[in-house]
């Protein structure tokens, strides 16, 4: 059995003259959270909008689960069992917080293009809706419209609806971004939790987090992926500290 | 709380009143002996059924489509080209408009759903001009000066005869009654869901796994096929039709009904479409140049009620849209 889940070789990305991905080779082992971390501007979200489909890569392959995605759009990977949340909150804002959700379940659940009847009376969908959010602690908040939520429940409300997808690979976008440090180390809490379910690729900027929930840490200067290994081996990587995490001290 | 399901109950009143006033207008013109105002409401109810379909795509698709009346042209054109025949068939007449329709919203809505904003605003009103263009070149029906349709859409039937006043006026408030009940049911279903969505922000629907171009290319095509049937008894009212129906004028014309009765509500191009009428009614008889006080109130109310009449009458909505 292969345990590679997502495996990408040798990735090029341009903007201009730009080298936003610049010969990426990247493999993410099934069950494990794999962070990456890198600088500002290191390319970090390009690579995560490579891997979703928003954007497509100049060159290169990746693959996934087996099968080769590179040519797919945004759909189809989402499709195969690949969510992705945005670091820049990314929910609609008009509907609650359950019809966020149940969206995210109804994309997964056949066509929808079923004219007729309300989604509201579709049990199974709402059921599963009900449930994923409840898992995330906002059952109080079935009906509340997304918008309205404060910045650390709508964190919470883009994870749900990673989660409603019921993806083999969850991408997650700087999940902390903007949040305070109660409402932080309650999400690194909820995300120790997916730990055993899920396999994670966690963008992160915030090193307490990433320390505490990677089995394996890459870290990405300038497009390129310069180290990848254990929290321990990065961590005692001179050329990592010297580039990045010496930064800090 | 905005709830887009429910409606307040102000709403629900004046959505009452409205089709209410719709059904008896027939009988109250006969008891007042004014007849002309059956045909004036006929062709009002006409102006919301178009309005209600653009709703479809523009209030809750967010397709801003600035050449609807296009559709309004085909139902009217394929009345008026086929009775120029002699095919008087109601049933071979509406099943040829509604295929022209699927065809044509499919070909324009292939190309104009590509582009997005101004872009997409552009093409569809450049798209419509050139059927526009189309019909005033042909002389055969009219150019210009358009077509007179001497025989109305026959149903075979004297349950159903358009010569009828009464029975023109009523088929044309069931088809607007089953548009607002359809547009009702559509917009609560997983494909409404779907349109709504994408409305609001379509990369979170891509990524959820939605191939959103597919979605708003059947919304497209719907809207387009809802707004022909409104053509098919235009020209059943007005035993007339000319590539005025189509200029882009008329598709502005559509898009002031949905946004001043209010975007994204089911009601609003109804209320829209009566509004709209009565203020051009009494404008233009105030001044010629009627549009020069239209187009102010048109941008007041925008400003005032970003939801339009809707937005005014619907209770406890949060302002922070």
């Amino acid at each position: 059995m292969n345990n590679t889940l997502l495996c990408i070789r040798n990735l090029n990305k341009h903007f201009g003259g730009v080298n936003a991905s610049d010969n990426v080779n990247l493999e993410i082992q099934a069950g494990e959270i794999h962070a990456l971390i890198g600088p500002n501007g290191a390319g970090k979200t390009t690579l995560i909008s490579l891997i979703s489909g928003i954007l497509q890569c100049d060159s290169g392959e990746i693959e996934f689960d087996g099968n080769p995605i590179t040519k797919l759009n945004a759909p189809s990977r989402s499709l195969m069992g690949l969510a992705r949340s945005f670091q820049v909150t990314s929910i609609l804002k008009e509907f609650t917080c359950q019809e966020n959700v149940a969206l995210a379940v109804q994309a997964h659940y056949g066509h929808s293009f079923n004219l007729w009847r309300p989604v509201s009376a579709e049990s199974e969908i709402q059921n599963r809706a009900i449930s994923v959010l409840q898992s995330v602690g906002m059952e109080n908040h079935l009906g509340t419209i997304a918008g309205q939520l404060a910045h650390g429940e709508q964190r919470h409300l883009e994870i749900a609806i990673a989660l409603a997808m019921d993806p083999k690979l969850l991408v997650l976008d700087e999940p902390l971004a903007g949040m305070g440090r109660s409402d932080s180390s309650q999400m690194v809490k909820f995300l120790q939790s997916l730990k055993d379910r899920y396999t994670i690729l966690l963008v992160e900027h915030d090193m307490d987090a990433v320390f505490a929930l990677a089995d394996r840490i890459s870290v990405m200067v300038y497009g390129r992926v310069i180290a990848s290994g254990s929290p321990d081996e990065v961590r005692n990587d001179d050329f990592v500290r010297s580039a990045y995490l010496g930064l800090d001290d | 709380m905005i709830n887009l399901n429910s409606l307040s109950s102000r709403r629900r009143v004046l959505g009452a009143l409205v089709i209410g006033a719709c059904a008896i207008v027939p009988l109250a013109a006969t008891v007042f002996e004014e007849p002309y105002y059956i045909n004036l409401f006929a062709r009002l109810m006409i102006w919301a059924i178009a309005a209600i379909s653009l709703n479809l795509i523009l209030g809750y698709g967010g397709m801003i489509s600035f050449g609807h009346a296009l559709y309004l042209g085909i139902g009217a054109y394929v009345v008026g080209i086929c009775a120029y025949y002699g095919i008087n068939s109601a049933f071979i007449q509406i099943s040829t408009a509604i295929g022209a329709a699927v065809l044509v919203s499919l070909i324009f809505g292939g190309i104009s759903l590509r582009t997005r904003g101004v872009y997409f605003i552009m093409i569809t009103m450049a798209l419509t001009q050139m059927v526009y263009y189309l019909a005033i070149s042909i002389e055969k029906f009219g150019s210009d000066d358009g077509l007179i349709i001497y025989d109305r859409s026959d149903f075979g039937t004297d349950l159903l005869n358009l010569d009828n006043p009464f029975h023109r006026y009523y088929l044309i408030f069931a088809v607007m009654i089953a548009c607002l009940y359809f547009s009702h049911r559509l917009i609560q279903s997983r494909f409404g869901y779907v349109i709504r969505g994408a409305k609001s922000n379509e990369t979170r629907m891509e990524v959820l796994g939605f191939s959103t171009f597919r979605y708003r290319l059947v919304c497209f095509i719907i809207a387009g096929v809802m707004c022909t049937l409104a053509g098919v008894l235009s020209a059943n009212v007005e035993k007339f039709v000319s590539p005025d129906v189509m200029h882009w004028t008329r598709s502005g014309e559509l898009i002031f009904m949905v946004v001043l009765g209010g975007m994204a509500s089911i009601l609003g191009p109804l209320t829209g479409a009566l509004v709209f009428w009565l203020l051009s009614e009494v404008l233009s008889r105030m001044t010629e140049h009627w549009h020069i006080i239209f187009g102010p109130f048109l941008i007041l109310v925008v400003l005032l009620s970003p939801r339009g009449i809707d937005g005014l009458l619907a209770l406890k909505r949060s302002s922070s849209e």
